[in-house]
């Protein structure tokens, strides 16, 4: 055995050479090779980026902190048949707002939460957007924090609810995200307040 | 002896061609078989939003409030992300069970989910009167490679309200 390996590497210098020269492998040149390595370097680049980037934190629609709304004067009427309920609020804040959400509870219990959405039954002093109030017609932030437009009445038909014990205000915002304009709700100014019949 | 060996390595056997192609056809085989194996250990990854965002991380962004009283869920979606539906986690005695809110008898649950500033109130205290407490968990609604996809958000993100 010895004496073969010997006997091939006089003629050709080594034995796993004399193995490759003599079937004559060619296999893929060194240049496919690399284009191929790093064809696919590139693409195994490319799908574990667009998985891993979705786990990054982005920046999202929030409304700014330091949002800020009070209610200055409510009034509840609760005459049967003519249930209106006034609401004034005055922006207290740092930040411009253009509306908010407005839930009643004619529950009792201060603990419950106002579910029911009055905003569909506005009379005067805003516009409905969707599920909420706003100011503006989604344009600018009409509710400045300061004199003149820092005030808003609106007006709304209660009728048909109940005895209203509670209602709740969070305010919103129109934040720019690139070119787009987005309502963000500011969950942290949201306020209530208890209705009292008059 | 030896010569028989060295003759026997001087065989041809397969051509290069037929190699090439059955180390190919063997890769992607083996390559296919471990990616549906793999696969199905790996859960499916649920995005919502664009830019894409995974949907775990958009759980952090919900935000709502619950009220339970006599029998009826109360919940106010205050934040800016839908919720698609709830979980409804209930315990008793030290055992746990979740269930969707459209299972409910007579649920009212809006088939939209809540949007922003959405509020649902709901009967449930037939199927949950004898617990000690639940837990309200989001469900969010994102899309993956197979479609639109739910997924409920960790008991992190819960509320848990006492009955």
């Amino acid at each position: 055995m010895l004496s073969i390996v010997r006997k091939k590497n006089k003629k050709t210098g080594s034995f796993f050479g004399t193995i490759f020269r003599k079937k004559n492998r060619k296999g893929l040149s060194m240049v496919i090779g690399y284009v191929l390595l790093v064809a696919i370097s590139v693409v195994m680049s490319i799908i574990v980026y667009s998985w891993l980037k979705t786990y990054v934190p982005t920046d999202t629609i929030k409304c700014a902190e330091g949002t800020s709304i009070f209610i200055r004067d409510i009034a509840y009427t609760c005459t049967p048949g003519e249930e209106t309920l006034n609401i004034t609020v005055k922006n207290n804040g740092k930040f411009s707002v253009n509306g908010y959400f407005i839930h009643v509870s004619n529950v009792s219990n201060p603990d419950e939460i106002a579910t029911i959405d009055i905003s569909s039954k506005i009379k005067v002093g805003g516009n409905i957007s969707g599920n909420s109030i706003v100011f503006s017609n989604l344009i600018y932030n009409y509710l400045t924090p300061d004199e003149p437009t820092n005030v808003r009445t609106s007006s709304f038909d209660v009728r048909g609810y109940g005895t209203l014990y509670k209602v709740e205000i969070i305010p919103i915002r129109l934040q720019e995200e690139g070119s787009k304009k987005k309502i963000a709700s500011c969950a942290d100014a949201k306020i209530e307040e208890a209705l009292v019949c008059k | 002896m030896v010569k028989k060996f060295v003759k026997k390595g001087r065989k041809r056997g397969l051509s290069p061609i037929v190699t090439t192609v059955l180390l190919i056809a063997l890769t992607i085989a083996i390559t296919a078989i471990v990616f549906l194996w793999f696969r199905g250990m790996v859960e499916d990854s649920v995005t919502k939003f664009s830019p894409p965002k995974n949907i775990k991380l958009v759980c952090e962004e919900v935000n709502f409030d619950v009220s339970y009283s006599s029998g009826t869920l109360n919940i106010v979606n205050n934040g800016d992300v839908s919720i698609f539906r709830v979980n409804i986690k209930t315990s008793q005695d030290g055992n746990y069970q979740t269930k969707d809110i459209t299972d409910f008898a007579g649920s009212t649950w809006p088939s939209t989910g809540l949007a922003q500033g959405g509020t649902f109130s709901g009967n449930i205290g037939s199927e949950v009167g004898s617990s000690g407490k639940i837990t309200v968990l989001p469900v969010l609604i994102g899309t993956s490679s197979k479609g639109k996809k739910t997924f409920v958000c960790e008991g992190q993100y819960g509320k848990e309200v006492t009955l």
